[in-house]
């Protein structure tokens, strides 16, 4: 009796069908059938009763499978504590991962993976998170990256990662400044996440908890089809945050500002439990080292164009740091236009009174970089950020 | 944007509104330093 034989035989009690542990073990079927008659011929039993595709086990074989099961897990724990490599992942490791991460951060990831993993094969499977669950169960997929935790018994969970969800809409809309009240959303249909999805129920319950009966959810299945539709100006998206920050940033999207509640997303790793998880537990480890790198292993890119760099937290901070300086920056500005033009509508002298300035307290970075620029030039050119983009932005986004 | 927060303040209506203004008077493209030059115009004063 071999490992290899209590494996095969594991596999195919658990997964049902030979074809899915052939494509598990990265073996043909020959090869399975070879090693479980021998198992069979040393237990003097017959494991499986075999109709169809499918196999059903026999009564010794559901006893056997209890024994299958613990000396699979005993054999991982001597490997882990003997410094053995049971958590290579060999053959065909399939990830199945939620929109938001499959456009975010899991393509630089699979690079990763590929890198530490080189004898494996790593598949993408992209779906909605109730899909993923079933096909985790299936044992379909070995991991998946969704929204969780997932409740089910068999399903290990490991927390992931936490995105902000958020309101965008094109700019060309022209939704009112400040504020957007439900008869105006009620306008536009809400492009979210299909109806299957946590965030959508909870977008659903909320407005009907609200009240606001009048606003159209609209559930599709596809991300990237929500925001080009969004972008579009279709109609208003409710997202995550993380999949639309660059948008905001570069002013094809703007947020829209409104009193409906949008919860975070928390997502998930998660596997099935068994004695074989020890590449699933692997590739999670990995995927969480991965994200939790993701700033330092940027960092070497982002100096080649950046001379202050400030980690501010979770993804979707960074956004909101931005906005609300750009609201101290705009403020100040303001403030700078009004005092020039009293002082000078004052009669005071604009050059002593430009080094009054600089030589107190109320100086500043932006006071320097326009007045001085002003002083020498004539224009105002100092501070390269338009007055459309900052308009733009000022009224409708929100930190 | 602070019209975004459960806040209460009085700066972010008036920043943006000067920004608007500066927007109507074509200085859209202009960068935000032009705040200057409309309060200027507005106030039939010369700056610099």
């Amino acid at each position: 009796m071999t490992f290899d034989q209590i494996e095969t035989f594991y596999l195919i009690a658990t997964l049902g069908t030979y074809r899915q542990a052939t494509e598990r073990l990265n073996a043909t079927q020959p090869t399975l059938s070879a090693r479980i008659h021998a198992l069979e011929d040393h237990l003097g039993v017959a494991l499986f009763n075999r109709a169809g595709h499918r196999v059903a086990l026999t009564p010794e074989g559901r006893q056997f499978l209890v024994y299958a099961e613990k000396l699979l897990q005993t054999r991982a724990e001597a490997l882990r504590a003997l410094g053995g490599d049971d958590d290579e992942v060999i053959g065909i490791f399939r990830i199945g991962a939620a929109d938001t991460m499959a456009i975010t951060w899991v393509p630089g990831f699979l690079a990763h993976v590929r890198e530490k993993h080189p004898r494996a094969t790593f598949e993408l499977n992209i779906a909605a998170s109730p899909q993923l669950h079933e096909e985790l169960l299936q044992r379909q997929i070995d991991i998946a990256f969704m929204v969780g935790p997932d409740s089910h018994a068999d399903i290990v969970n490991i927390p992931l990662c936490r995105c902000p969800m958020t309101l965008v809409g094109a700019p060309t809309l022209g939704l009112p400044i400040g504020k957007v009240g439900t008869a105006d959303l009620a306008r536009h249909d809400i492009y979210t996440f299909d109806r299957r999805t946590r965030p959508y129920h909870q977008l659903q319950q909320h407005l009907q908890g609200a009240g606001r009966t009048g606003i159209r959810i609209s559930p599709v299945n596809s991300l990237q089809a929500i925001i080009l539709m969004v972008e579009k100006g279709l109609g208003l998206g409710a997202v995550p945050l993380c999949v639309v920050e660059d948008k905001i940033a570069a002013g094809t999207l703007v947020e829209v500002m409104s009193d409906i509640e949008l919860p975070d997303i928390d997502f998930s790793i998660g596997y099935v439990a068994g004695p074989d998880v020890s590449a699933a537990a692997a590739v999670g480890t990995l995927a969480r080292r991965y994200l939790a790198s993701f700033g330092s292993e940027l960092k070497p890119i982002v100096e080649t164009f950046a001379a202050n760099i400030v980690h501010t937290g979770p993804v979707g901070t960074a956004i909101r740091t931005k906005l609300v300086y750009n609201f101290l920056a705009m403020g100040t500005v303001a403030l700078i236009a009004e005092t020039l033009c009293a002082a000078a509508a004052s009669g005071l002298d604009m050059k002593k009174f430009y080094d009054t300035i600089s030589a107190g307290g109320a100086n500043s970075g932006i006071f320097q970089r326009i007045v001085t620029r002003a002083m020498e030039t004539g224009d105002y050119d100092g501070l390269m950020f338009t007055v459309a983009n900052a308009a733009m932005t000022s009224p409708i986004t929100r930190g | 944007m602070t019209d975004g927060f459960p806040l209460t303040g009085n700066l972010g209506n008036a920043v943006h509104h000067a920004l608007l203004q500066a927007s109507n008077m074509g200085l859209a493209d202009d960068y935000v330093g032009a705040l200057t030059e409309a309060q200027a115009r507005l106030n039939n004063v010369k700056i610099f």
